[in-house]
């Protein structure tokens, strides 16, 4: 039946070739989107947690509202006794104050660098995702109790200090005094941040930039338990700050909120927007591919009714004329496929050694055709040619071998 | 055991709903056809055009099924078979010859004798095997690699013959067989026959042409779907 259902495609072989042709090239360009697409969420959804996950950032802002006997435009400030308060705040995972000091210079030895200075608390490390290169570590709740001049520098910051040198154990003068660095940021791209990139900054333990500058007042960087809380959250934050403030709960503007839960919602949406988009082009093009496969089978089957028909009479059951345009729609679609799908995972594995730029890395990463994803193609090939060759199949099944055979 | 009866019919009619002009009309294709064929009997079924032979052919081929009446083959009423068992009793059964010989372009003379075989499941060796050894008895050894279209119309119509042949079948059925050959071919091709005929085999030829019929010892005439007149029954 092989040889047979062979000789068939090899009579057919020019069109049916064509109609491989546009498998093949629907296949790899399908393939291309789903790699694209899954290795796109999955590297923005990885960049987008170099910021750290589930946050908000609270601020002081000025009340518009009369509350309690105070007239409106009070101005809002919070310190570290806030960050305590809103811990115990339900669902809030931890809560620091950040001092933003704003940009100054930092020398070491003969080097000099212009950033951000922060003061912030231990539990920072964790809610902005603050990594350490081998042998670091971020700033430690000891750090701060003991007002240590410890820093930990920003990769860029550690950069243009200590070039290609070991920054640990080093020292950076700033604010006329002498920094330990105890940790460096690894390089790593982020698709957010504020008063600067966090690479070029340095941070310090928060009581010992308060002791060396009488700042108080900072933001709250807030990590949630679950972000789906995010508005029940907020609420409750408004309401512990505005019993210790003195302000309504509802006054929104008493408070600024930075909500990178709605950001990283919005991202979701997105990467999530791409994926649909790419599988409706997906199940498009395999429509149209199946569409192509069965009208060139169709249309072969019409062509060959008669030998359909003297198959029928010399004794072919229903399965030997079904089986052929089955299988031709079948070995177009997975051998049309096969191949784009191999040139895909080749192209694609001959990009992953090229030398790309971090950036572009950090939100396309490295796609590849991965065994799931080739599996999940070829599955779908298998049911677009199967499905294609149903009707033909059908047809070739429903030929009347009286009236094909009629000699005109 | 085989039955000695190959071809068993009785009161057998086919009719079509119309197609074409007045809506819903029947046209009796056949009807009250009784007919019976004994083992290596060779029969002509004449007949103008629109008599109702090519249908018999058909019925007696199993391609068609009748309205009415009841047909055995070999002592077995084919009324009663599945799909799966009517392309299974045309394939061990029954061999067609047609007009326009009907071979596989893109196939080699062997591959198209051996056609049947294939659908019998035969594996390939053996399918080959007993294709070469018929075209040798019908002397066309020498075509067997060669296509359709590099063989004259005589040779076609062997090859054809042999694929009827290839699996042994009860009854050989033969369509115009010679309709599309020159006289002198056509002749050879009812020699054959006659051959085939004269070594057993029950034969069944439907022909408009008189003196072709001649040749057979037994001749049905057919008018309007209806038997007119069977030879068997004036001797």
């Amino acid at each position: 039946m092989i040889h047979w259902v062979l000789g068939e495609l090899w009579t057919n072989r020019i069109r049916m070739g064509l109609v491989a042709l546009g498998v093949l090239w629907g296949t790899l360009s399908l393939a291309s989107l789903l790699a694209f697409g899954g290795e796109m969420a999955r590297a923005v959804s990885l960049t987008s947690k170099n910021f750290g996950v589930d946050l908000m950032r609270v601020y002081g802002g000025a009340t518009t509202r009369p509350w309690q006997g105070r007239g409106p435009g009070q101005r809002v400030r919070l310190d570290a006794s806030d960050a305590v308060t809103v811990r115990q705040v339900p669902g809030v995972r931890d809560a620091v104050i950040e001092h933003s000091y704003g940009r100054i210079v930092f020398r070491a030895g003969t080097r000099r660098h212009t950033g951000g200075l922060s003061g912030v608390e231990a539990g920072f490390g964790e809610l902005r995702s603050r990594h350490v290169v081998d042998g670091g570590r971020f700033l430690s709740r000891l750090d701060g109790r003991e007002r240590r001049r410890v820093c930990y520098l920003g990769a860029g910051a550690a950069a243009a200090l200590f070039g290609d040198q070991d920054a640990l154990g080093q020292e950076v003068e700033a604010l006329g005094s002498r920094f330990k660095v105890v940790g460096v940021g690894p390089g790593f791209i982020q698709m957010s941040n504020y008063n600067g990139r966090d690479s070029d900054k340095v941070y310090v333990p928060a009581a010992t930039l308060r002791g060396l500058t009488g700042v108080r007042h900072g933001t709250l960087v807030v990590g949630l338990e679950d972000a789906s809380m995010s508005t029940e959250v907020r609420g409750a934050i408004y309401a512990a700050l505005g019993a210790r403030h003195g302000f309504d709960p509802a006054d929104r503007a008493a408070l600024g909120v930075q909500d990178y839960v709605a950001l990283q919602e919005r991202i979701g949406s997105i990467v999530a927007g791409n994926r649909i988009l790419t599988a409706f082009v997906g199940v498009l093009g395999f429509l149209v591919a199946a569409l192509g496969i069965a009208n060139a089978t169709w249309a072969h089957v019409e062509e060959k009714r008669r030998e359909i028909a003297l198959a029928m009479a010399l004794g072919a059951r229903r399965i030997h004329v079904m089986l052929p345009p089955l299988l031709e729609a079948s070995l177009t679609a997975i051998v049309g496929g096969g191949l784009g799908l191999a040139i895909a995972a080749a192209v694609f594995a001959a990009a992953a050694t090229l030398d790309v730029p971090a950036e572009v890395r950090a939100y396309l990463g490295t796609p590849s055709v991965s065994l799931p994803l080739g599996g999940l193609i070829v599955l779908l090939l298998t049911i677009a040619g199967m499905l294609s060759g149903w009707l033909p199949a059908q047809l070739a099944a429903s030929v009347d071998p009286v009236e094909a055979l009629r000699d005109e | 055991m085989k039955s000695e009866t190959v071809i068993e019919m009785s009161g057998i009619g086919r009719d079509y709903r119309a197609v074409s002009g007045e809506a819903g009309t029947l046209v009796r294709a056949l009807d009250a056809i009784d007919l019976r064929v004994e083992r290596g009997e060779a029969l002509a079924v004449l007949g103008p055009s629109g008599s109702g032979k090519s249908t018999l052919l058909n019925l007696l081929g199993l391609l068609d099924t009748p309205t009415r009446g009841s047909y055995r083959l070999d002592g077995q009423p084919v009324e009663s078979l599945e799909r799966r068992e009517l392309a299974m009793t045309r394939n061990q059964r029954i061999g067609f010859v047609f007009q326009s010989f009907h071979l596989v372009p893109r196939l080699n003379a062997v591959d198209n004798v051996a056609l049947p075989l294939r659908f019998a499941g035969v594996r390939r060796r053996e399918r080959r095997r007993l294709a070469v050894e018929l075209l040798d008895q019908l002397g066309l050894g020498d075509r067997a690699d060669h296509k359709p279209a590099e063989l004259s119309g005589g040779q076609q119509q062997r090859v054809a013959i042999a694929r009827a042949m290839v699996t042994k079948p009860s009854l050989l059925l033969a369509d115009e067989p010679t309709g599309a050959l020159d006289q002198t071919t056509g002749a050879s091709i009812m020699e054959l026959f006659d051959r085939l005929h004269r070594d057993g085999m029950t034969l069944v030829i439907v022909t408009h042409d008189e003196k072709l019929g001649a040749r057979m010892p037994r001749r049905l005439h057919m008018l309007d779907g209806r038997v007119q007149r069977d030879s068997l029954h004036q001797r």
